[in-house]
C-alpha cells in the first residue's frame, strides 16, 4: 500500500482547476475555429450539382454521354447511380478497376441516390463499419459524404468560386 | 531496452490491437466518418504514465501500424489512423513533459487533436477541406471519449500492484 501512495500522489494524476481548464479552452477553440472557418468559407449556395469522386478521380454518371462530371440534380424524384467493380476501365483506364471492399461473392458495388430535393445518399456499399450508407439523406452543401476504405466520396457542390462567406 | 520491458511492452501492443479489434464489433454509436470510441488509447496513455514517452510513441505507432494490417490494410484509413496517431502523439508529449498537466486535459485535448490529424489526412487526400465541418460533431464526442479513457487510465494506474511495474516505475522521469 505504501507503494500505491506513490503512484497516487503523482501530480499528473490529479486535476489542476486553473491550468488543465486552460488547456481544454484553448482546444475548445482550436477546434471551434477550424469548424467556423470550415463552415464560414464554403460557397454560397447558387447553381449546385453533386461531385463524385473516387481517390481523386472525379466520377460521372454512366448513362451521361457527355461525361460530365458536375452531376445535376433530376427534376423530380430521384437519380441512382450505381458503380461496380467492373466500371473502373470505363474511369480509371483500361484494366483498372474499383477496389471496393466487399465480404461477399456478389460484385462490389457503391449506388448514390440524388434526390430532386437537392439532397444525396448512398444506398449501398459494403465496408467494415458501413459509415457512408448510416449517414442517411446530406442536404448541405460542401459536407460530404464520405465511403472508407473504398475511397469513395459524394458531395454537394455550388457554381459559386472558393471561398466565400455565406450569406 | 531490459528484457521485462520488452515483453511488457508487447504485452501491451497485444492488449491495444485485440482491444481494436474487440472495438471494431460494437456497433456505430453515431455514423460520423473517423469516430471511434478509441479505447485502444487507454492502454496508450497507461504506457505514457508508466514507461514514459519512448515506450509511449512506440506502443501507440506499432499499434496502428498492427490494426492497419489486420483491418483495411494501408489504405486511406490507415493514413487517417497515422496522422491522428502522430498529431494526438506530439500533444500529448507537449503536455506531459512540457506543461505538465493532468492526464484529464491531456487525454481530452490528444483526443481532440486526433480527430483533427484525422480530418487533416482526408482533406489531403481527397483535396477536401470542407470535411473539417465534421469536426463539430467529431470534437464533442472526442472530448467524451477523452475523459473516459483518463478516468479508466487513472483508475488502473491506482489498482494495478505498483510492485508488478516498480522496476520501469524507478527509471519513469
Amino acid at each position: 500500500m505504501a507503494e500505491n501512495r506513490n503512484i497516487r500522489s503523482d501530480n499528473r494524476l490529479h486535476y489542476h482547476p486553473l491550468k488543465d481548464t486552460l488547456v481544454i479552452l484553448f482546444s475548445c477553440l482550436t477546434v471551434a475555429s477550424i469548424v467556423l472557418i470550415s463552415l464560414f468559407t464554403r460557397p454560397v449556395s447558387q447553381n449546385s450539382y453533386v461531385e463524385i469522386k473516387y481517390g481523386n478521380v472525379l466520377l460521372w454518371d454512366k448513362d451521361d454521354e457527355s461525361k460530365e462530371t458536375r452531376i445535376s440534380f433530376p427534376e423530380t424524384g430521384n437519380k441512382v447511380l450505381t458503380y461496380l467493380r467492373s466500371d473502373g476501365p470505363l474511369f480509371l483506364g483500361e484494366g483498372k478497376f474499383f477496389d471496393f471492399y466487399s465480404t461477399n461473392e456478389e460484385e462490389p458495388t457503391v449506388q448514390v441516390t440524388i434526390y430532386a430535393d437537392k439532397s444525396i445518399q448512398i444506398t449501398k456499399q459494403e465496408s467494415p463499419r458501413n459509415v457512408c450508407a448510416k449517414m442517411d439523406r446530406v442536404y448541405f452543401e460542401y459536407t460530404p459524404l464520405v465511403c472508407l476504405p473504398n475511397s469513395f466520396q459524394a458531395v454537394i457542390k455550388s457554381d459559386s468560386g472558393f471561398p466565400q462567406w455565406d450569406n | 531496452m531490459k528484457t521485462k520491458r520488452m515483453v511488457t511492452l508487447a504485452l501491451m501492443i497485444a492488449i491495444s490491437v485485440a482491444i481494436h479489434y474487440l472495438e471494431s464489433l460494437i456497433p456505430d454509436i453515431t455514423p460520423v466518418p473517423g469516430f471511434k470510441l478509441g479505447l485502444s488509447n487507454i492502454v496508450s496513455l497507461f504506457v505514457l504514465y508508466y514507461y514514459g514517452g519512448i515506450s509511449f510513441i512506440f506502443v501507440t505507432l506499432v499499434r496502428v501500424l498492427l490494426a492497419g494490417l489486420i483491418s483495411t490494410g494501408f489504405s486511406v484509413s490507415f493514413f487517417m489512423s497515422l496522422s491522428g496517431a502522430v498529431l494526438s502523439i506530439v500533444i500529448s508529449l507537449l503536455l506531459y513533459y512540457g506543461l505538465k498537466t493532468s492526464i484529464f486535459s491531456l487525454s481530452i485535448t490528444s483526443a481532440l487533436f486526433h480527430a483533427i490529424g484525422q480530418l487533416i489526412a482526408y482533406a489531403l487526400f481527397f483535396m477536401t477541406p470542407y470535411i473539417f465541418v465534421y469536426l463539430s460533431v467529431l470534437g464533442p464526442l472526442s472530448m467524451l471519449t477523452g475523459l473516459l479513457s483518463a478516468v479508466l487510465v487513472r483508475q488502473l494506474i491506482i489498482r494495478i500492484p505498483y510492485s508488478l511495474l516498480s522496476e520501469e516505475k524507478k527509471r519513469r522521469c
